[in-house]
């Protein structure tokens, strides 16, 4: 299924590099000596040299296939992992797609991995051939000149193949930008390590070791140039960048304290104004608010990231120049190994540091605002009966017809569940299809207002009857004194009780939801009528309008099946008094409350509809 | 005692219920199924797209996270299986019970009319063929429900073999 010897070895890249690197500095030295020694000593070493020369070349041939492996196996590697992020969003398990998680991360070692030995390749590359044309260039410096040309030739053509080799066609995720800005980052280092063989070549004597250290001003590369060199081409991915990063963080700093200012001026929450729907649409907009704030935050924690792989490249890259100049130079020159790269280290540095902290500031103010939520999306609230008692449980009924009161009315909502038992802490039975009664009571909450709840309600009422009417059929003939030829008949008979009092139970949820059905349709029809006017860009009042209309047919479709769920309970329950045990009372008169004193419902299918 | 044997039975619509909660039942574990088996075709797609350069361990790893996401796919398939496979027998059982209870009113209709055979009463031999209707009708239904469980049971078989043989197809050696 897979192909076979696909692997590489990295021992045979690692030991030519090493090979090609003691290969450069007996190299080095040989030609330091050529240029101290006289005419005579020169010849008796040109043959050494040539020896040198031929290995450096077949060397150099070695490492430039191995390059071009490498640069092959980077592009599989992208391959492989566009293929694995592609097939894991098709994946339906999120076990099996946890697996290709770990492949994704492992295809990106992979790919980080293959990019080190790409760079390192490619510098071993450049010195062999700084070795080479060093030692054509011994007996005539003239052509000293054109030689650092062909340097920064070669040096812009090693930047032109690594960008072409990291442009990447995959979408710009958060871990693809991880493995740009990586590659990005290399791209410098290359740079700057090109520029400092450029810097000690190919003239005789900046060959020596002693002049290989540091950025001498011969070609005038200072420190500083190098830097500059540095922060003017690295981080091209605008993705990530250290001004970017103070920009960022000034933004979410004022965002913080626009959204906390407008947070304090918000209504406080009570039972009375949880219908308010000023006070909904005030905590709405600041919902936009904090939706924004997770966007940045999220930003940040990509920047955090970001940083953070720059961190660890950029202590690779220092580790890498420390142990070359170690190899390349004597020891009395181990001086400050790379300004610029500590430069970018403690830059990088600086940047996490102030990202963890905005992140923290901007954690604890979202963490702050979580405390302080609308009440829609609070789970409980005490409107659901949980306690069977067996008594008929009374809907709201002050719900007035006229629109223009609507808002008096749905103050006085809760009110309308202080008839209704709440829960008593008794011990939780199974409702609502394997639901503790306290789930039940979040989901239906939570629930009530979109579609499944209430068809959720209405498939347990339809079976609570449907079990009431079954077991009302079979029950025995009993006389007062309670004599029955059934031995069972009492057994039966309480049996029934106990559906008939589920019955009543689910009928006083009905009840209550149809209460909140009714107080539903009368606000969406006042903000109907009374739109309120936002002047932020992102709100569209015909949107609103259009978004309200469809809410209000929903809701108005939702009343017709809770009513006539409630007749059907109440035949079923009526049905069910025919057969009583001694002693036993029947309901009586269940009136079905007209909750909601609406005009006839119709499809509301445009604004048009509801004026 | 005619009572007692009533408890015993089951309602024609706790029959339909059953039969319809078990289509409900099988058609929802076939469709889990069926995407436990598009997982597998998935990984084994990209088994097989795979280049896997890169180092030796680094290869190796990422060749057996997909291989370990095959074996995943293919235990969770098992064990939905398994529970389809439960059903099924489950859904036999069922079958069977209908099939003895429609063997026991056919005996019944017999005996029915036998009876009325022997029957000198007029009004008497009305009331019997009353029975003997509303005998004939509980066959029909009986007889009529085990047919459709015994389809259900032969669609979801076959589509489950199908399952198999793409699970099959598609295993890693």
């Amino acid at each position: 299924m897979f192909p076979e010897n696909c692997s590489f070895n990295d021992n045979e890249i690692y030991s030519l590099i090493s090979q090609t690197e003691e290969l450069v500095a007996n190299h080095a030295n040989l030609v330091s000596k050529l240029s101290q020694q006289d005419e005579d000593a020169r010849e008796k070493l040109s043959g050494q040299m040539e020896s040198l020369n031929q290995q450096l070349n077949a060397n150099l041939t070695r490492l430039q296939a191995m390059l071009n492996l490498v640069e092959e196996k980077i592009a599989k590697i992208e391959h492989d992992y566009e293929t694995v992020c592609a097939d894991m969003t098709r994946l339906n398990s999120d076990s099996a797609r946890r697996k290709y998680e770990d492949a994704v991360s492992q295809l990106e070692n992979l790919h980080r991995r293959n990019l080190s030995i790409h760079l390192l390749i490619q510098n071993n590359i450049s010195k062999a051939e700084n070795a080479i044309s060093s030692a054509a260039s011994l007996n005539s410096t003239e052509n000293t000149a054109p030689a650092i040309k062909e340097k920064q030739d070669e040096k812009d053509t090693a930047v032109d193949s690594l960008d072409n080799l990291y442009d990447i066609d995959i979408d710009r995720s958060r871990k693809d930008s991880g493995l740009q800005e990586q590659a990005s980052f290399q791209v410098e280092t290359v740079s700057v390590r090109i520029e400092q063989n450029a810097t000690v070549s190919p003239v005789g004597e900046q060959m020596a070791p002693e002049n290989k250290t540091s950025f001498e001003p011969d070609t005038g590369n200072t420190p500083a140039d190098i830097e500059k060199i540095i922060s003017e081409n690295s981080y091209r991915e605008q993705d990530y960048n250290p001004d970017c990063i103070d920009s960022l963080i000034d933004y979410t700093e004022s965002l913080s304290g626009k959204l906390a200012d407008f947070c304090e001026s918000l209504p406080p929450i009570t039972s009375e104004n949880w219908s308010d729907s000023t006070a909904e649409d005030l905590y709405a907009a600041r919902k936009h608010y904090q939706q924004d704030l997770h966007y940045y935050l999220g930003r940040l924690y990509e920047y955090l990231a970001a940083a953070e792989s720059e961190l660890r490249w950029a202590d690779h890259n220092i580790a890498v120049f420390n142990e070359d100049t170690h190899h390349n130079s004597d020891s009395n020159s181990a001086e400050t190994p790379d300004n610029g790269l500590m430069h970018l280290r403690k830059e990088h540095l600086n940047a996490i540091d102030k990202i963890r902290a905005e992140i923290k500031s901007m954690e604890n103010l979202i963490a702050d605002l979580d405390k302080k939520s609308w009440p829609y999306r609070e789970p409980k609230r005490n409107c659901i009966p949980t306690k069977t008692d067996g008594d008929i449980i009374e809907a709201d009924t002050s719900a007035d017809s006229d629109n223009n009161s609507t808002k008096k009315e749905n103050k006085q909502l809760p009110s309308g569940s202080n008839s209704i038992p709440v829960n008593t802490g008794e011990p939780k039975r199974k409702i609502f299809g394997g639901h503790t009664e306290d789930s039940a009571i979040l989901l239906y909450t939570y629930q009530s207002r979109h579609d499944g709840g209430t068809t959720d309600l209405l498939y347990m009422t339809d079976k609570c009857i449907s079990k009431l009417l079954q077991f009302s059929e079979i029950l025995p003939t009993v006389d007062n004194s309670g004599y029955s030829e059934c031995y069972e008949a009492e057994g039966l008979y309480a049996k029934k009780e106990k559906y008939k009092l589920d019955a009543l139970q689910m009928l006083g949820y009905l009840n209550t939801h149809l209460s909140e059905v009714n107080s539903e349709i009368q606000r969406l029809q006042f903000w109907f009528e009374n739109p309120i006017v936002d002047d932020d860009p992102r709100y569209d009042i015909d949107e609103k309008k259009e978004d309200l209309a469809a809410r209000i047919t929903f809701s108005k479709q939702l009343r017709e099946d809770v009513i006539a769920m409630i007749e059907k309970n109440h035949q079923a329950v009526t049905a069910s008094d025919k057969k009583l045990w001694p002693g036993e009372k029947p309901c009586g008169k269940l009136d079905i409350v007209d909750h909601a004193q609406l005009p006839p419902s119709k499809a509301v299918s445009s604004p048009e509809d509801i004026s | 005692m005619v009572e007692r044997r009533i408890q015993e039975t089951r309602s024609r619509s706790e029959i339909t219920e059953n039969v319809d909660h078990t289509e409900a039942e099988i058609q929802e574990k076939t469709e889990i199924i069926e995407e436990k088996v598009c997982d597998v075709e998935t990984e084994y797609d990209t088994a097989e797209n795979l280049e896997l350069s890169g180092t030796t361990e680094g290869a190796e790893s990422v060749e057996q996270d997909i291989h370990e996401a095959q074996d995943v796919s293919s235990s969770e398939f098992t064990d939905e299986s398994n529970d389809l496979e439960q059903m099924h027998e489950e859904t036999e059982q069922n079958e069977g019970e209908l099939s003895e209870k429609a063997e026991s009113v056919s005996t019944d209709i017999e005996k029915i009319s036998d009876a009325a055979g022997k029957l000198n009463s007029e009004n008497a031999r009305e009331r019997f063929n009353e029975a003997d209707q509303a005998a004939q009708e509980d066959m029909e239904f009986l007889n009529e429900h085990k047919q459709k469980l015994e389809q259900i049971r032969q669609d979801s078989v076959n589509e489950h073999t199908q399952h198999e043989q793409r699970v099959n197809s598609n295993r890693r050696n």
